[in-house]
């Protein structure tokens, strides 16, 4: 699905990813640790555009993806949550899933002459559906700007979905959320958005991880130091070094 | 008494002129976060082009308005194109003075493709003021109001109820967030500036064909109206841009009323500096802290 190799992004002097290799594969979900700093979301960016590789390369189901802008893949089959929200605050949580429905080229022009009610019907649908798993569904008019935080999170994870993604980066999904909402987001996660399709996880909380992922890979310094099972990985010396001896696991 | 309710109605309806350019002024403004000030401009070259058939062909009102609409939106689209789409993201300033830079070329345009400066248009009717008791109206005024109904109407539903009008709000919303949703902005905005200059168009229309003559000078008229309805109303709001547009057309026709048709411009002035001072986020305007956050977003 994924195939990142010696991938070095530079941001002046100091190297954010120094030669990362990652290969993810289909319908595998990953999780990514490591210390602030160690380059998670560096990768994600790179992986979606927002800043092009220094050097090495990124594929994407086999296929180049180093030097494209973020629409091109974003509409390749790739969506992303983000650690500091970026949902549309002063449009309705409807609205926000509604803009972010991916546009299935092969119907399109058959819906324009046809079916076009209908479609548009199936569509408003399947944002309802989605609200309804999110458990949005009460929340549906109400301006996503005012929503609680763990709203907002899942609001950006029925979002991601409706892009109908086949990757799916997720960047922190339980960022600043109480044990109670993460528990809850870690159930959303594990029945709606992994299954049938590849999961990347970036997390802080240990458990989350166990819970989600088949594999961990521990980030520090834009490399990658250790790689496993999440149980056997997590208890790896230079893993518990790399947090402890730096900075704690943050909790929040 | 009498007198300034019929000046109210006036105002009302030269401002629903004001309204139309300030919706056009606010649509670019909210989709794209910058400021065309060749906006007056192209709607003036559009008047031209309306102008040309008309002396040409000898062509009625409906083809005379049909060939200003486009004209203004061809004209608006090469502005697009050159000050907005060429000069990407980051560059408010640069497509701002660039903006500026071919409102000159615009005007230089025409002043060499029609030199003798004040040229004819067709009036939009011939017909007698009508009475309502103590009040009359011009009839064409009428047709501006309703035209301008109308346009809001239809602007507010592909705002609000097409998928088109979506992604305008979104982009508008939060830029960054809309690419990642797949949304194609360099499209959206395209589209949106389109849809501005058609509404321009129309207003310019509207508005040459009541005066019944078109000069280069429109230009910096109608950019002048329109930055200054919206700015009344706040910058990027339509329902402000409406509202200012016929608070500007209230406060005109009192004082040209009151006061005399020189003072006209320099009441609307006055106006604008009131609002800049104590309301610099127009009527309907981010808070200066809403627009912090805004900006701090988006760098």
């Amino acid at each position: 699905m994924l195939d990142v190799e010696r991938l070095v992004r530079k941001f002046g002097a100091v190297e954010a990813l120094a030669g990362l290799d990652l290969s993810v594969g289909d319908g595998e979900s990953v999780g990514l640790i490591g210390p602030n700093g160690s380059g998670k979301t560096t990768l994600f960016n790179v992986v979606t555009g927002v800043y092009p590789p220094t050097s090495g390369n990124v594929r994407l189901e086999g296929r180049d993806i180093g030097a494209s802008k973020p629409d091109r893949i974003v509409n390749s089959g790739v969506a992303r949550t983000f650690q500091n929200l970026r949902i549309f605050e002063r449009l309705t949580v409807f609205e926000n899933v509604w803009a972010a429905q991916h546009r299935r080229a092969d119907v399109a022009m058959r819906e324009l002459v046809f079916a076009r009610r209908a479609a548009e019907h199936a569509r408003r649908e399947e944002v309802d559906g989605l609200l309804e798993l999110t458990g949005l569904a009460n929340r549906r008019d109400a301006l996503a700007g005012g929503l609680p935080l763990p709203d907002q999170r899942r609001l950006e994870l029925a979002r991601a979905l409706a892009r109908r993604p086949r990757l799916l980066l997720l960047d922190e999904p339980a960022g600043g959320m109480t044990p109670a909402e993460t528990e809850q987001m870690v159930r959303l996660i594990r029945d709606i958005a992994i299954p049938g399709r590849t999961c990347i996880v970036i997390e802080h909380k240990m458990e989350m991880i166990r819970n989600l992922c088949d594999r961990v890979c521990v980030l520090d310094f834009g490399r990658k130091i250790a790689e496993g099972a999440p149980e056997a990985v997590l208890r790896d010396d230079r893993v518990i070094e790399a947090y402890i001896g730096r900075e704690a696991p943050a909790d929040a | 008494m009498i007198d300034f309710v019929q000046n109210c109605f006036d105002g009302v309806m030269l401002g629903s002129s004001y309204a139309l350019l300030a919706i056009g002024f606010t649509l670019i403004f909210g989709v794209m976060r910058r400021l065309n000030l060749s906006y007056g401009p192209s709607i003036m070259l559009g008047a031209f082009v309306g102008t040309l058939v008309f002396l040409e062909f000898r062509a009625g009102g409906l083809a005379v308005a049909a060939a200003t609409v486009v004209g203004a939106v061809l004209v608006g689209i090469y502005v697009e194109r050159l000050c907005f789409w060429a000069i990407r993201q980051g560059a408010a300033v640069a497509s701002m003075v660039s903006s500026f830079a071919i409102w000159m070329q615009l005007e230089e345009v025409v002043t060499i493709a029609f030199p003798d400066r004040t040229y004819p248009f067709p009036p939009l009717t011939r017909t007698e003021p009508m009475d309502f008791g103590p009040f009359f109206f011009k009839v064409e005024n009428l047709i501006m109001f309703a035209c301008a109904v109308a346009l809001t109407l239809g602007l507010h539903l592909l705002l609000y109820r097409t998928r088109f009008g979506l992604r305008i709000r979104a982009v508008a919303e939060n830029p960054d967030a809309a690419r990642y949703m797949g949304i194609n902005i360099a499209a959206v905005t395209f589209l949106a500036f389109a849809c501005a200059s058609a509404i321009g168009g129309i207003a310019g229309y509207l508005i040459v064909a009541q005066d019944g003559q078109i000069t280069p000078l429109f230009g910096l008229w109608a950019t002048f109206k329109g930055l200054i309805a919206m700015m009344l109303g706040g910058m990027g709001s339509i329902p402000g841009a409406i509202l200012g547009g016929l608070l500007l057309g209230v406060v005109e026709a009192q004082n040209i009323w009151y006061l005399g048709t020189e003072y006209r411009d320099l009441c609307a002035y006055a106006l604008l500096f009131v609002f800049l001072v104590f309301r610099p986020g127009g009527m309907f305007g981010h808070t200066l802290a809403e627009r912090e956050r805004l900006a701090l977003r988006r760098v």
